[in-house]
């Protein structure tokens, strides 16, 4: 393993910290473990590709409105599903079961959309929209995509964790993890929170959905299922709910991935998140980081 | 008229009969409070398993089928050790990852699976009046897995798992039977899948087949077997039915589910027993793992509050839901 293979240890680990972030954020403060993330995800990806199509915009106009749009489709999940869910089914197991088999719905529904749109082809962003170049950092191989995507990455998950741990809306976002009824007694809305909340993780699916597609030059229906599974062994790392465990979690992972890539085969490199997940589950289930108590187990 | 229907609908037919057994498999660990998606991933199993005996060594179908099934069994059991601590998001997060696993799998092991391509060639050795027999035999099993004693213990179990420990349900031992139980089927669907289409992909095997099955459980409704049987036959000619719609097929299948779970979350399941409940003017029991309609007097109030869980609401009815349907 050498800095070179540390380097890409960075950049998918960037790109796994921007997936699973907007994944814990929802499961932590709203109990939604939310499967149509994955399908957020993509659409990120796919609406670059669809606005880029006839001619290059730049990815600084380009990712910003991904990000709106896809903070959009998911606080729409919110709207006509999540919430009503939660508003008919008084008991917290039945609803968080209601509400994870809507995600996997309406997640289905995007990759159907996503599969008309695309006529199940593999489609790429204009290449115009961010000419990739070869530069070299600290005397090792990198693109400015590369380097683009971990300071973006970097400086979302800054922004976000400032936000949660210093800001009164993310005081008032933690305290809607703690106790939502409490909360409204406070004069904190729930409802309007999670909206937020999800608006939140859909667009940071979404800035990671434009990246990922630019850095594979492909955009495809099904872009966001792999990248679940990493995200859950990034959050059962982390501790669920917790952004900073995700963000160290994702690193983590992505070396460990290497590290089998390196040392073992490529095949083994996905499963070693399960393996982890089995691993953690058996030995630390709260997570590596997370000091919240285990749920209900 | 009718054997013309049939051969007409063959395929749909078989398509329905294997999606009801996986809807079986769905539809028993739901039933218990059993939140597991791993379902998916032993029909993967099972059919593997059986495609590879009956085609690379020439094994007789049943016996292939068997050994698919004994496998499944086996791991079923491992991962219910595994994943017994877990509960809901926890245990669905662990399965599904379980199932992306096997899929992994399936696309990397190509001397067995054939990788990413898959298998094709798998000969067909079932015919639709064999599988439907099965169908048949394990709709009967299930009868009697809801009845009785046997039954109530399962419905306790999701209604309240403490409370079913504390008049002494061994509820772990109970959870893993109904692992190895819902693995088992899902196998056996898998398995005469894989000899009765002959062909099988890992792509197969992936989040569609979740969805789709999803999708039957939760259309029939999760408290009743026939609820999977129904939702099975449902779903499988909703493609037929929707065909007008034409490329909007498959979003309209996937707005169907949300629709449902959030305006009809018991299925048909459920609007029958209403519908039956108000002939004879008792109230209907909580039919679902999925809702309490009854029980949500206000909205906001209850979500995410432990008391909640046993809610002392007004206008439920308060015998719980086995005494009011089986009063011996």
């Amino acid at each position: 393993m050498n800095a070179q293979d540390l380097l890409n240890v960075v950049v998918i680990g960037s790109i796994y910290t921007l997936f699973a972030m907007g994944l814990t954020l929802s499961w932590g403060v709203l109990n939604i473990l939310n499967l149509a993330h994955g399908a957020i995800f993509m659409f990120g990806g796919l609406l670059a590709y669809l606005v880029t199509q006839d001619s290059a915009l730049s990815l600084w106009i380009v990712m910003p409105m991904s990000m709106v749009v896809c903070g959009l489709i998911a606080v729409l999940l919110e709207l006509v599903a999540y919430r009503p869910i939660r508003r008919r089914v008084a008991d917290l197991h039945a609803s968080e079961l209601a509400t994870l088999i809507a995600s996997i719905g309406a997640g289905a529904m995007l990759v159907a959309i996503a599969e008309n749109v695309t006529e199940n082809q593999l489609v790429g962003i204009n290449p115009e929209t961010f000419v990739v170049e070869q530069t070299s950092f600290l005397g090792l191989r990198t693109t400015n995509l590369e380097i683009v995507i971990v300071a973006i990455a970097a400086l979302l998950s800054v922004t976000l964790t400032l936000f949660i741990t210093r800001s009164r809306h993310g005081r008032a976002l933690r305290a809607l993890a703690q106790d939502p009824y409490t909360c409204g007694l406070l004069g904190i809305s729930p409802d309007r929170m999670a909206a937020a909340t999800m608006f939140v993780s859909g667009a940071l699916a979404g800035a990671a959905g434009v990246l990922l597609a630019m850095q594979l030059n492909t955009v495809e229906a099904r872009l966001g299922e792999p990248l679940l599974l990493k995200a859950f062994a990034v959050i059962i790392l982390g501790g669920v709910g917790s952004v900073q465990g995700a963000i160290a979690a994702a690193f983590l992972l992505a070396l460990a991935e290497t590290f089998t890539d390196v040392y073992a085969s490529t095949s083994v490199r996905d499963a070693v998140a399960f393996g982890l997940i089995i691993v953690l589950l058996l030995f630390r289930p709260q997570g590596l980081f997370s000091r919240v108590a285990w749920q209900r187990a | 008229m009718l054997s013309d229907w049939f051969s007409d609908n063959e395929t749909l037919i078989q398509a329905a009969l294997a999606g009801a057994l996986l809807a079986y498999s769905f539809q028993i660990a739901l039933r218990a409070g059993v939140f597991t998606l791993g379902g998916v991933g032993f029909w993967a199993i099972g059919g593997y398993t059986t495609a590879y005996l009956v085609t690379e060594r020439e094994w007789a179908t049943v016996p292939a089928i068997g050994v698919g099934l004994l496998l499944s069994a086996v791991i079923g059991l491992g991962l219910a050790l595994v994943l017994g601590r877990l509960r809901a998001l926890y245990l669905a997060m662990a399965t599904v990852a379980f199932v992306l696993l096997v899929q992994i799998v399936a696309i990397n092991w190509e001397d067995v699976t054939g990788g990413a391509g898959g298998l094709f060639g798998i000969p067909v050795t079932v015919s639709t009046t064999q599988v439907f027999l099965v169908v048949l035999v394990v709709s009967i099993a299930l009868v009697f897995f809801e009845r009785g004693a046997r039954g109530r213990t399962i419905e306790a179990m999701r209604l309240d798992e403490q409370l079913a420990q504390s008049v002494g349900i061994d509820v772990v031992r109970e959870r893993h039977l109904i692992f190895v139980l819902s693995s088992v089927l899902a196998a056996l669907s898998g398995g005469i899948s894989a000899v009765m289409f002959n062909t099988l992909a890992p792509e197969q095997a992936g989040f569609h087949l979740i969805t789709d099955t999803l999708m039957m459980v939760v259309i029939g409704g999760a408290a009743a077997w026939w609820g999977a049987l129904v939702g099975a036959i449902i779903v499988t000619w909703l493609p037929e039915l929707l065909r007008f719609a034409e490329d909007y097929r498959q979003i309209i299948e996937a707005a169907i589910v949300v629709l449902v779970i959030v305006y009809a979350p018991e299925g048909i399941v459920g609007l029958v027993r209403r519908v039956r409940g108000l002939l004879s003017g008792r109230r209907p029991p909580t039919a679902t793992p999925f809702a309490d309609i009854a029980a949500a007097t206000s909205p906001d109030r209850g979500h995410s509050q432990p008391e909640a869980e046993l809610p002392p609401a007004a206008g439920r009815d308060p015998r719980p839901a086995t005494q009011a349907r089986n009063p011996d």
